[in-house]
């Protein structure tokens, strides 16, 4: 044991297990828990009691919710006729921000990927398929990994009897970007999929 | 393409070295394991982000250190300056930064600093099995195509993915036809790219292996390249006189299709995927018959360097950059002839060309050589350099 109590080892190591956290991240974190008053324990220990007991899954779209269905889900306001399928609830969130998107949501929790034991199955694409009745669009909007690309296709031959529209996100330019510190790849997949105006 | 400077700690061994190049010929003799290598393999590093060698990179830092760092600046063509720098400490990612980011993936540096390296070791690609060829290929490919490399990373991901599927079927012995199909259209996409690719780049650079071969050798042999792409035998006479790139694309997308049909049984019985890129096959013919099997010795080497100078001028063709040149150990294996013709055929491209040899002198007397080349000393890892 390198520290002088053992409740500062555990937290250490329990900070140590989140993603993108390193060994010297969770000392410093520990560290700095230490030093903060009460209080701030006190919500600190209680907004993670929270996110684990409130949150659920929308039983629709399957995003994290309080209420069920969730907000998106019972507004008023979205068109109910398209889905956006997404790999994960932050996709959601990345959508929602460009303020363009004012359909549904989906969202699988993965992609397929039987290296990693990931089948359909494990997937909410069953969950997906239940909701398509009186759908018009489904957007397909997975990472352009070959998981994703594997993934699409099978959610759109899946799809293909019930007749509905299945398109896929176009992949090209970042806007803001210049062509010329934009990587060779992007630009030869923009320029594939370029319109004419 | 021109190193102007090259940075390296606590590589094999190595303290901390800086090699200023000339701008043609730059000359490390020294005796066996004074790390005369570990400079081709610096470039290497800073070029495919890897050494050509098989070690790992734990195995490539100076024993007692826990990290390498090289660094090399460059200019291209239009004089434009390019910096990069790979660090590996143990236990650590390597950290790759370069001048378009500071953080950076090995696919996106890779083909910025186009090189061509020919070593005794590289012998494998006209004696040894196909996967040396494939690797051939894949090199230079990765280094001209961004989109190539892209689609080869890709495809071994759809093949292991492919692969395990098939296992998981076999074991339970059961099959889900959507579920496959979605896997099997992706990998044959891939594949299909790659193929193409192939294809395109045999027919670019068999002219120029044809007559690098006979203008180094000056007889009457006759050299060729062929690729045959693995599940495309069927329609391979078809694929050959193919000239459109579309239809080509097309008619290797339906034998592969085709054979994805026809294996599938055998696949799923044996849980593996038993066609596609990964198995191809260039066959490197002297005289129409199979070199592998006819080639003597000397005629190998010749091939050997060849193909090497057929990728110098397929790089330079298609980057507009004439690659760098790394000859490692070379002159061990030629004769003096052989070795001149080399290198004034360097020269002649103005590629800047780092050599390492033993004993620089039988180069002495040979003072058109040495008003454009520089020479280093290299000993216990330390570079001196030297006026002969």
């Amino acid at each position: 044991m390198i520290y002088t109590s053992d409740s500062i080892e555990k937290m250490v190591n329990i900070l140590a297990s989140l993603p993108t956290i390193g060994k010297k991240t969770a000392q410093r974190l520990t560290y700095h828990l230490l030093k903060s008053d009460d209080d701030y324990i006190e919500s600190f220990s209680q907004a993670l009691l929270d996110i684990k007991k409130k949150v659920k899954l929308c039983s629709t779209c399957f995003n994290y919710t309080e209420t069920d269905p969730c907000p998106i889900c019972s507004s008023e306001k979205r068109k109910r006729r398209i889905i956006c399928v997404v790999e994960d609830p932050s996709d959601v969130i990345a959508i929602e921000k460009t303020n363009e998107f004012f359909g549904l949501y989906h969202v699988l929790h993965g992609v397929i990927s039987p290296l990693e034991g990931i089948s359909p199955d494990e997937l909410k694409i069953k969950e997906l398929i239940q909701r398509i009745g009186n759908i018009e669009e489904v957007i397909l909007a997975l990472n352009p990994s070959v998981e994703g690309e594997a993934t699409s296709q099978y959610i759109a031959k899946l799809l293909h009897p019930f007749g509905v529209a299945v398109t896929r996100i176009a992949m090209g330019m970042p806007i803001g970007s210049s062509l010329e510190f934009t990587d060779e790849l992007t630009i030869s997949k923009a320029i594939m999929s370029r319109f004419s105006i | 393409m021109q190193i102007k400077k090259l940075k390296i700690q606590h590589l094999r061994n190595h303290i901390d070295s800086e090699v200023i190049p000339n701008e043609k010929l730059n000359i490390f003799y020294g005796a066996n394991g004074s790390g005369k290598t570990t400079i081709l393999e610096a470039i290497s590093i800073v070029s495919f982000s890897k050494s050509f060698t098989n070690s790992t990179d734990t195995a490539l830092i100076q024993n007692g250190e826990n990290y390498y760092k090289v660094l090399a600046e460059t200019s291209n063509n239009f004089d434009f300056k390019y910096k990069i720098e790979v660090f590996y400490q143990k236990g650590q990612r390597k950290k790759i930064s370069d001048s378009f980011a500071e953080k950076q993936i090995p696919k996106n540096i890779i083909g910025n600093i186009p090189l061509v390296h020919l070593s005794p070791d590289l012998k494998e690609i006209t004696m040894g099995s196909p996967e040396n060829r494939r690797e051939f290929i894949d090199k230079v490919l990765s280094q001209s195509s961004k989109s190539y490399l892209e689609n080869l990373i890709n495809f071994k991901k759809a093949l292991k993915q492919r692969n395990s599927l098939l296992s998981e079927f076999q074991r339970t012995n059961t099959f889900d036809k959507n579920f496959f199909e979605s896997w099997n259209n992706v990998f044959i996409d891939l594949a299909t790219k790659i193929i193409t690719k192939r294809f395109e780049f045999v027919n670019e650079i068999s002219p120029l292996f044809k007559r690098i071969y006979s203008e180094i050798t000056q007889n009457e042999e006759i050299v060729d390249l062929i690729y045959e792409p693995n599940s495309c035998e069927e329609y391979f006479q078809d694929l050959l006189n193919e000239d459109n790139k579309n239809q080509l694309f097309l008619k290797v997308f339906k034998s592969l299709a085709g054979k994805s049909v026809k294996l599938l049984p055998v696949e799923l019985k044996r849980g593996l995927t038993l066609f596609g890129p990964q198995k191809d096959e260039l066959k490197i013919l002297l005289n129409d018959a199979l070199a592998r099997e006819q080639a003597s010795q000397g005629q190998h080497k010749s091939m050997l360097i060849a193909l090497k100078f057929a990728e110098l001028e397929f790089l330079h063709s298609i980057t507009n950059e004439i690659p760098v040149v790394l000859l490692d150990d070379l002159f061990a294996e030629l004769d003096e002839n052989r070795i001149l013709l080399v290198l004034n055929k360097l020269i002649k491209k103005n590629a800047q060309t780092f050599i390492t040899l033993t004993e620089p002198k039988f180069l002495y007397p040979n003072t058109q050589l040495n008003s454009i080349a520089k020479y280093f000393a290299v000993r216990y890892g330390k570079l001196m350099d030297s006026q002969l």
